[in-house]
């Protein structure tokens, strides 16, 4: 891949993929780290990102793949206060129970697995409805349901635990 | 009015990567929603200015910087993994005790950053920025895996500062933030941020950089310490 092509990628694309590096790491220069990553990967291979039907979404998937790998070293996991992950871009949300929910979900993204997460991401960071998200996974609407379902339990469990560790204090 | 597309639809829209179908459908939309049109107005403004903080030409080049690491990296384990498991093992124990390089420092992510603090506004410092007595510097290293860092700032008149770290600063996977701030004396002159990492080379490079005396320095890195980079810093 020419220089002048990884510059033209990366002024189209680079600051969304940032932009989704932040909001996932809630640290800047992890982002920045996660956005070089996933660059070399775009550089390496040039020839899917090339045919690729959505290049952002390929570039997003990518993305997140560096970002749940830095979250899946325990240090990042540990160095990443609830407050931490309000900074950076400012998001639009749609309630204030909606932030709530997508700040606690970000905080333990690493921890889900992987078919979990990925629906956490859709809907909590690409703000896709359920329908939107079981064409982007190619699953049945019902299998979305479950899964955001079992997110909301996760939400739910957390806020519980936090609770009685506040209480404790 | 139609129902709002999802963040995903619009930052595709903004970069232009809508199917023909889905673009005239949020187009149509945008037409008669004022807030999806905010929303766009954000995304791009936001994304314009993290583009003016890491340039492409920047971006670019750290990016072939790090490849080029890892390629050799990837190539030097190749070679000695020829050699038999003994040899490679005897390498790298070498590789470990070796004193480090300035090619063999490794950075991640945005690697060695400057942030300039002038009259109130924060930049990030990129090779068109310049300091002026009185500017406060602040340094942000980023490394692979956590390891002493230490940051000297050296000038043309063979001062040499050591910036202290006042206490724990992680904030995130390797980064070391070096909080307190260094503020830029009168009169200013050319300075050079040098970073060494791994607390042996620590003293050895700080008595190296204080046997410089005054003089210009070059581009050229023959006055670097071993185990240090250095980034030049011009005064207005």
């Amino acid at each position: 891949m020419a220089p002048e092509e990884i510059t033209e990628a990366y002024v189209k694309y680079g600051p969304y993929v940032l932009r989704r590096c932040r909001r996932i790491l809630g640290s800047e220069a992890a982002a920045q780290d996660a956005l070089q990553e996933a660059f070399m990967r775009l550089v390496r291979r040039a020839d899917l990102f090339a045919g690729a039907e959505s290049k952002l979404a390929w570039l997003y998937r990518v993305a997140e793949r560096c970002c749940f790998d830095q979250l899946s070293r325990p240090a990042t996991r540990a160095s990443r206060p609830i407050e931490e992950l309000r900074m950076g871009d400012p998001w639009e949300p749609s309630s204030a129970m909606q932030t709530e929910d997508r700040d606690v979900v970000l905080k333990f993204l690493g921890g889900l697995d992987a078919k979990l997460r990925q629906v956490a991401v859709l809907h909590y960071m690409d703000e896709m409805g359920q329908e939107e998200i079981a064409r982007a996974v190619g699953c049945s609407r019902q299998t979305v349901v479950n899964r955001l379902t079992a997110i909301k339990q996760r939400v739910e469990t957390f806020r519980s635990e936090r609770l009685l560790s506040v209480e404790a204090r | 009015m139609s129902e709002h597309p999802s963040r995903f639809m619009l930052e595709r829209h903004c970069v232009g990567d809508l199917s023909p179908a889905e673009r005239d459908k949020t187009v149509f939309h945008l037409e008669s929603c004022p807030s999806c049109q905010v929303r766009i107005g954000d995304m791009k403004e936001q994304a314009d200015r993290d583009l003016a903080l890491a340039p492409p030409g920047e971006f670019v080049t750290q990016l072939s910087a790090r490849m080029g690491r890892e390629e050799r990296r990837s190539s030097a384990f190749r070679r000695w993994a020829a050699v038999g498991v003994a040899a490679a093992m005897a390498a790298a124990a070498a590789l470990i005790i070796a004193p480090r390089t300035d090619d063999a420092i490794a950075l991640r992510g945005s690697g060695l950053q400057v942030h300039r603090n002038r009259d109130g506004m924060a930049k990030l410092m990129d090779s068109g920025d310049h300091i002026r007595a009185g500017d406060a510097l602040r340094v942000v290293v980023t490394l692979p895996h956590p390891e002493p860092v230490d940051v000297w700032f050296v000038d043309a008149t063979g001062r040499v500062d050591r910036l202290l770290a006042t206490g724990p600063a992680s904030l995130g996977t390797g980064e070391r933030a070096l909080p307190g701030s260094a503020v830029v004396d009168s009169p200013c002159s050319d300075m050079w941020v040098v970073v060494g990492v791994g607390a042996a080379s620590a003293s050895s490079a700080e008595a190296a950089l204080k046997r410089l005396g005054p003089g210009p320095r070059n581009a050229g890195d023959d006055w670097v310490p071993k185990g240090c980079l250095a980034r030049q810093l011009r005064c207005e």
